[in-house]
């Protein structure tokens, strides 16, 4: 379903990863863990197609379809609320069905403005903005870093569902997120 | 289409919540107009110099709120979220028709207290604000493929310079060749002639950045149907 071949990433002359492969079939959730700087967010940036692989290829089944990506480091507009945050996406990405705030603990939430909101509440709107579309390959950059253990329920349940669609990556070094894990992927500096 | 209206509205949203970009504008717009306007006064200059006046002042007015509309994305470091939800076309066309009513709306606020300071009649209206108009849309335009272009550069404001230059320079001179007929000087045949490139521009540079940003930013394992 989705298959990475021989991937590395080098930044000028210095290898972050080299020679990393997996295949990943429906229900795998994958989680990538490694020390600081060992490339996990950088195998998540390319399976996304931020970033291109200085080596080797990454395909997909034509029924992967969307990709759903939500990084510790990456930012929200704040001048939206959440409310209009989540119906940007929705309306960029052609659907027309309304998104439920609920199931991310995001209902009480949704006319404050993004640049507002504490850590841990933006996390679950990027989780929200991620899974709205339906992805077939979820891509889970630190998920927990600012969530609480109602935070963390969410995810289980995200990821649960994402698994009967589709595939999920989750890179992170918490140990509480080795339990939504089919599988592991060591990455060394 | 609803993903380019979504843009648009994104855009509008977040510019008018944190109207930085739309006050120092207006702000260089309207001093701009008044400190011309001042130096011309009881002074018998030309159509020709009025209308390079004026559109100097729409040129750089487009050049303090058109390249912000992508390089915010920069600043705020939203560009690879919006390029994880949205299409490239829809992203590219959005922040264009953004740009554009921003622009249209600046040049003719801009065109009119210009009129009005300037004391003088006009001697053909349609032909002056169809090149306001036109000009307004070509700037919004041209800088939107600097804009698109510098986005995620490391040297983003000399490439948005270089890339702005060669287009910016035709249709300046297109511009003036309109306006100062519009003002009294010079032959109608000609304006025409001139508008129509300054259409042209407009088209090509419409063209340039469809096809710029659709490789520049597309996503290398985005699936063709997402």
């Amino acid at each position: 379903m989705v298959r990475a071949d021989d991937l590395g990433k080098r930044f000028g002359t210095r290898w972050v990863f080299r020679a990393v492969s997996f295949c990943l079939e429906p229900g795998h959730v994958l989680l990538v863990r490694g020390s600081n700087g060992a490339g996990k967010s950088t195998l998540l940036r390319m399976m996304a197609g931020l970033w291109t692989p200085s080596t080797g290829s990454i395909t997909f089944d034509a029924s992967v379809g969307r990709t759903g990506y939500a990084a510790v480091d990456q930012n929200l507009y704040p001048a939206l609320t959440v409310a209009e945050h989540l119906a940007f996406t929705r309306d960029t990405q052609g659907q027309t069905d309304d998104f439920s705030l609920e199931q991310f603990g995001l209902s009480a939430l949704a006319d404050r403005r993004v640049g507002e909101l504490s850590s841990g509440q933006r996390a679950r709107v990027k989780l929200a903005t991620a899974i709205q579309p339906g992805p077939g390959l979820l891509l889970l950059d630190e998920p927990s870093a600012t969530l609480d253990e109602e935070g963390l329920e969410v995810i289980g349940r995200l990821l649960t569902v994402q698994r009967s669609r589709g595939v999920a990556m989750i890179a992170t070094n918490d140990p509480r997120d080795r339990r939504f894990a089919t599988h592991e992927l060591v990455l060394h500096a | 289409m609803r993903e380019v209206w979504a843009v648009v509205r994104k855009e509008a949203t977040a510019e008018f919540r944190e109207p930085q970009g739309l006050i120092s504008s207006a702000t260089f717009g309207v001093i701009a107009v008044v400190a011309v306007a001042f130096s011309i006064a009881n002074q018998s200059t030309t159509p020709t110099v009025d209308a390079g006046l004026l559109t100097v002042v729409l040129l750089f007015a487009g050049m303090l709120s058109v390249p912000r509309v992508y390089l915010a994305e920069d600043e705020q470091r939203t560009f690879e979220t919006l390029k994880m939800v949205a299409p490239i076309p829809a992203i590219y066309f959005g922040k264009l028709m953004y740009a554009g009513l921003q622009m249209l709306a600046s040049g003719l606020f801009i065109a009119v207290i210009f009129l009005a300071l300037r004391g003088k009649g006009i001697e053909n209206s349609v032909l002056f604000f169809m090149s306001v108009t036109l000009e307004s849309l070509t700037i919004a335009a041209t800088l939107s493929v600097a804009g698109a272009l510098a986005i995620g550069a490391p040297n983003r404001w000399i490439l948005a310079a270089v890339a702005g230059f060669p287009l910016l320079l035709p249709q300046t001179a297109l511009s003036i060749g309109v306006i100062r007929v519009g003002l009294g000087q010079g032959v109608v045949h000609t304006a025409w002639t001139n508008l129509g490139g300054l259409a042209l521009m407009l088209v090509a540079s419409v063209a340039l950045g469809h096809v710029t940003t659709a490789q520049l930013w597309r996503r290398s394992t985005q699936h063709p149907s997402a």
